[in-house]
């Protein structure tokens, strides 16, 4: 009897970790190459806050500075951004983005303050792993540490209606 | 009615059962979920989809293997029309079945039910019979009919019911000729019948069948069809098939590589737009896979130990005439043994190129002598097993995303393909790299 009592709370553990290992490894993953749909929350003051520092270049395109924020690169396309599921991204280019521009050329002229945060999804391709990167969310700040960054270059992007 | 029910719940077999049922219940949902998934063809299955389609058009079939796979993958499109769905229905049916019948075999060799239900329950949760429930393939309905042949054949009382196991070995031979290696099986079941002679006699059925269904094809692909032409097909596929000795494609392996195994069948691969992919992997449960190549080692060793005490006791005559009267689990284990090599004695003797899904319809009766095993062992350490078959289950669980087709992460698939030469079996990477 205590047996059979032991069989089944076996039982009990089996069904309850089984959808443990049958959903392990399911969450949405980066790797180089991948297409993923990403979601950034921005606000068009962020055009000028966001920057990176990095003293190489990926795939043609590098931060807005070196050196640690020390020099200027003037032809510096990459943008740090967090997204909705808290993974640091940099993204060649995301202001020029069509949809993203607009919003940003909508709020110029009014305050920082007064701006409204939106939502952008994009289609991104994963392109490599980034390691030594330094960005910073606010101009004139100092730089974080260097840290890891995913290299991710947007196929399309739209802003979601607020 | 309560108090039965909570009586039936302090059974020493319901935890057991219970165990099992889910794992079927798993087993069937993994292949019906998204059966329609891809809606293009993947894998092999243009080689006997478009060929299905071109009996239903009245025309010559190009494929290199006898036409009932291909009828019986018809039959749906004929129904329900051109769709996914109706190209996997017959080998989706056939795959369920598959799963009854280890259940079956395994009761029949253990002679306790609840061999049945870990049989069943170990088939169910297998990815190598899973994956060719999914897809338009012949080799999972093949291995249907060479079980369904062999239960059949053991089951039968007498000469006309064991007419029933030959039609249906012509039937499985009429899929893929490879199934007349089990021919040796059923004549030895055949003999040890009480009537041998007229029970053997039946046997002539399978040719019988095999060119029924042939001529069906043919007649079907308005084609000469008969006996004489059904001879001629089956020497030009012969020829064919014998000439196929070039070793080049980089999924071949052989006999002897298939026990790990090496080189695992890639079959789909769909990227999502999050960065997920649906992988379909034909490597199986790898715990029921070595699981197998265990219990043959324990089967044969068993027969040999049973051999070497009957040898002692100079008794070998009466030993060996209960071993071919297929009685006490020793001479049962020594049939199933020869019915998992049945299939594998062609790659054996022979130069042919070959894959490792040549291996199923010998795995399918290797899952059956685990089910056995198991079931020997619940008899003894009954805890300790019962837990082992849940690992197994556990196991099942673990690699049901790649089986199913449910959205997994690159590093989740990679976490699951254990060997580097799994890659390409997991869909990580191409054959033809590198």
């Amino acid at each position: 009897m205590q047996t059979t009592a032991a069989r089944w709370g076996a039982l009990a553990i089996w069904l309850a970790t089984a959808p443990l290992l049958a959903f392990s490894g399911s969450s949405p993953s980066f790797h180089p190459g991948a297409i993923v749909d990403v979601d950034i929350s921005l606000v068009s003051s962020d055009a000028q806050d966001l920057s990176c520092s990095w003293d190489r270049s990926a795939w043609g395109h590098t931060c807005g500075h070196r050196d640690g924020g020390r020099t200027v690169q003037a032809h510096g396309t990459l943008v740090p951004t967090v997204t909705a599921d808290r993974k640091t991204l940099v993204v060649p280019g995301l202001f020029r983005e069509p949809q993203v521009a607009a919003r940003v050329a909508a709020d110029a002229g009014r305050e920082r303050d007064a701006q409204q945060r939106f939502v952008v999804r994009c289609r991104v391709r994963v392109l490599q792993q980034l390691s030594g990167v330094q960005v910073r969310f606010a101009a004139g700040a100092a730089f974080e540490p260097p840290s890891k960054q995913w290299l991710v270059a947007p196929l399309a992007c739209q802003v979601l209606p607020g | 009615m309560r108090r039965k029910f909570l009586q039936s719940l302090r059974a020493p077999d319901a935890p057991l059962i219970t165990a099992a049922i889910v794992m079927i219940v798993f087993g069937i949902g993994l292949r019906a979920q998204r059966l329609a998934f891809p809606r293009g063809l993947t894998w092999d299955e243009h080689h006997f989809v478009l060929n299905a389609k071109t009996y239903l058009a009245h025309q010559p079939d190009l494929n290199d293997h006898p036409p009932l796979g291909k009828l019986l993958i018809a039959l749906p499109i004929h129904l329900l029309g051109d769709t996914s769905l109706a190209w996997r229905l017959a080998p989706f049916l056939l795959g369920c079945v598959n799963i009854v019948l280890v259940g079956l075999i395994a009761a029949w060799v253990a002679e306790r039910r609840t061999a049945f239900w870990v049989g069943a329950a170990l088939a169910a949760v297998d990815g190598f019979l899973i994956a060719y429930s999914r897809s338009a393939l012949l080799d999972g309905m093949l291995a249907c009919l060479c079980m369904a042949a062999v239960l059949t054949a053991l089951r039968a009382r007498s000469w006309p019911s064991f007419a029933l196991a030959s039609l249906l070995l012509g039937s499985a031979c009429a899929i893929k000729y490879s199934a007349v290696v089990f021919v040796p099986v059923l004549l030895w079941v055949a003999l040890s019948k009480p009537s041998a002679l007229a029970t053997a006699a039946t046997l002539v059925l399978s040719p019988a069948a095999y060119t029924g269904w042939f001529s069906l094809g043919l007649w079907m692909a308005k084609q000469p069809f008969g006996p004489s032409a059904v001879v001629a097909e089956t020497k030009r596929l012969y020829l064919h098939h014998a000439s196929l000795t070039h070793w080049k494609h980089p999924l071949l392996s052989h006999w002897y590589e298939w026990f790990l195994p090496t080189r695992p069948i890639p079959m789909r691969n769909d990227p999502l737009s999050d960065g997920r992919m649906r992988v379909l992997t034909a490597m199986g449960n790898p715990l029921v896979w070595w699981l197998v190549n265990l219990a043959l080692l324990f089967a044969i060793g068993s027969v040999v130990v049973a051999l070497v005490l009957a040898l002692r006791r100079r008794a070998l005559g009466p030993a060996t005439r209960r071993a071919l009267a297929l009685a006490g689990p020793t001479a049962r284990r020594s049939l199933i043994v020869a019915a998992w090599c049945a299939p594998i004695v062609p790659w054996w003797v022979s130069a042919r190129d070959s894959y490792v899904y040549h291996y199923l319809p010998a795995y399918a009766f290797g899952v059956v002598l685990v089910a056995a095993l198991f079931a020997d062992a619940l008899r003894r350490f009954r805890t300790a097993a019962f837990v082992a078959l849940l690992v197994v289950g556990q196991v099942g669980f673990y690699y049901s995303p790649v089986w199913g087709q449910n959205p997994i992460s690159r590093e989740g698939v990679e976490q699951r393909a254990l060997w580097r030469r799994w890659h390409v079996g997991f869909t990580l990477r191409s054959p033809f790299d590198p």
